[in-house]
């Protein structure tokens, strides 16, 4: 833990974003995807990626999205990047997780799956998930374990109305032969809008810190460590590992230090640019300096969800070796993720699988209309008022709407 | 362990160097760990040419004030993880053969084998 705070020859634990596109719209969508954007990354381009991270030796890669399956070269990035040593989890809503897909996925040895539901039952799922995606998640876990895949993991996001789930998930994935994993609910992108409606109440904040406590084996990553002031901490990575430990590389190849505070302002640059991936470890180094391990609970709840102004840079040592030229100043960064800026190129062609997706789905009126249903739900369900555990966040990062 | 037989490294684990060590981490049940010295690394970089794991701190330069600090060191990786997924293996040219013929015939949830 103490070499995480010095820094890494490169990040452990980086996240890739294949695509925008997806087929669902979830209201707490923190990628706010839904149409893929124009200039996302090619076959070729994905390839140039994985080269540099076995170059880098990043062990492993969490792929996501978007729903990374719509990509037709989707399996083609898995095989190269397993062909390289380079290990893939990918995280999907099941929708295009067939009988085929789950064989195919069986037989790679270095790709672990999760399909991720945020509800025990479809009706509290499609709330959020929208409809059907329920029944989708379910048959790709049931194909998975048809095939023999192993354990794939069960993500949850833990929301308000979710939390009284929690033993039903636990059945669902033991049922399965999977893992559970819990993830806070943060709010970036679409979860900013739903954030009033979704977030756990304080009351349930504290069941289920000591629901995990007594449950070691369900997963939790990074997600709690804002629980621990309630008492021992959770197991997981109990500090903000922003451009030492994780990354992120989005659809359009931006890179950023931290996956949940995705903004200009720590934008360290991009996969296609001159130095490529590894080019843009210093500068994700010293444009986020946030959540100081020693910050206790809210605070650092608080650190890991607000951007913090860029602080000094640490060290000039780089994931690789690379001019400090590169590196530019936060207060001269622009304000929002530029990918929502970038220019149509109709000579790029990423090839994608052909589905309807509901255009006005990342739209406003969908999400205010759903917005409503979830208002309703809480004043039957839980009862207005009760306060909640992180404060407002302070930043809006929606791209897409 | 047995400082006279030579050891190797397992083929699915990957070493990263460090400024403080190296990390090093297993394909096969995808865990992380911290080699806390840059020396370790070197030791067990060398470790393919080793005629037995005892031998394998001096060759690598290593004063022999050292050597049994990095024979425990040694040691704890040998059975770091579940039984299934140490770091090291004891090597001789008929476990090799051994374990290249179960890697192809298993499945990735009995072995996962590593794509060279
Ligand atoms: C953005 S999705 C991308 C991959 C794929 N489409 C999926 O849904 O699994 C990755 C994971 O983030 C979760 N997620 C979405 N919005 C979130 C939020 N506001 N806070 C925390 N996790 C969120 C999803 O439930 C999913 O498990
Ligand atoms: S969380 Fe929902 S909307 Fe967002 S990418 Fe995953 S499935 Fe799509």
């Amino acid at each position: 833990m103490e070499h995480f705070k010095e820094g890494l020859a490169a990040p452990i634990c980086l996240t890739w974003e294949l695509t925008y596109a997806c087929n669902l719209a979830c209201v707490h969508c923190l990628s706010s995807s839904g149409r893929r954007h124009p200039r996302e990354l090619t076959t070729e381009e994905c390839f140039r990626v994985v080269d540099e991270l076995a170059r880098m030796q990043v062990f492993y890669v969490n792929i996501g999205g978007g729903e990374p399956m719509l990509r037709r070269d989707f399996f083609h990035v898995l095989a190269y990047a397993e062909s390289h040593d380079v290990g893939v989890k990918f995280s999907t809503n099941g929708t295009f997780l067939d009988a085929a897909a789950a064989h195919r996925l069986a037989d790679m040895d270095y790709v672990d799956v999760q399909v991720s539901i945020d509800g025990a039952t479809a009706d509290v799922n499609d709330l959020v998930r929208g409809e059907g995606s329920h029944e989708a998640a379910l048959a790709a876990m049931r194909h998975l374990s048809e095939a023999d895949f192993g354990p794939f993991k069960v993500s949850i996001v833990a929301t308000r109305h979710n939390i009284d789930q929690l033993d039903d998930f636990k059945a669902l994935s033991d049922d399965l032969g999977a893992q559970l994993r819990i993830t806070r609910l943060r709010p970036s992108g679409r979860g900013v809008d739903s954030w009033e409606d979704l977030h756990p109440t304080q009351a349930q904040q504290r069941r289920l810190y000591h629901w995990l406590l007594e449950r070691p084996d369900v997963l939790t990553g990074d997600s709690f460590f804002h629980l621990s002031a309630l008492g021992e901490p959770l197991p997981g990575l109990n500090l903000c590992g922003a451009g030492r430990v994780v990354c992120l590389i989005d659809p359009v190849g931006d890179v950023y230090a931290c996956p949940f505070v995705i903004h200009d302002e720590f934008r360290a640059g991009n996969v296609r640019d001159e130095g490529g991936l590894p080019g843009c470890g210093p500068t994700a180094r010293c444009s986020l300096r946030c959540g100081s391990p020693a910050i206790p609970g809210r605070a650092r709840a608080a650190a890991a969800t607000t951007p913090a102004r860029a602080g000094a840079w640490r060290r000039s040592s780089s994931w690789a070796s690379t001019s400090p030229t590169r590196i530019r100043s936060a207060s001269t960064a622009r304000p929002m993720r530029s990918s929502q800026r970038s220019q149509w190129d109709p000579s790029v062609r990423v090839p994608m699988r052909r589905v309807r997706v509901d255009r006005s789905a990342p739209g406003r009126r969908w999400i205010a209309r759903v917005r409503a249903r979830l208002c309703r739900w809480r004043s039957r369900d839980v009862g207005p008022g009760e306060p909640s555990t992180n404060s407002r966040p302070a930043s809006r990062n929606n791209r897409h709407v | 362990m047995d400082l006279d037989t030579p050891y190797r490294l397992d083929p699915q684990v990957s070493l990263r160097p460090e400024e403080f060590g190296a990390l090093a981490y297993h394909f096969g049940n995808r865990k992380l760990s911290f080699l806390k010295h840059p020396d370790l690394l070197r030791v067990l970089e060398q470790l393919d040419t080793e005629p037995s794991l005892g031998a394998a701190p001096e060759s690598a330069g290593i004063s022999p004030r050292r050597w049994s600090s990095f024979l425990k060191a040694l040691e704890t990786l040998g059975i770091v993880g579940d039984d299934s997924c140490p770091y090291l293996r004891p090597w001789s040219p008929r476990s090799h053969r051994l374990r290249h013929a179960r890697w192809w015939s298993t499945s990735r949830r009995a072995s996962p084998r590593r794509s060279a």
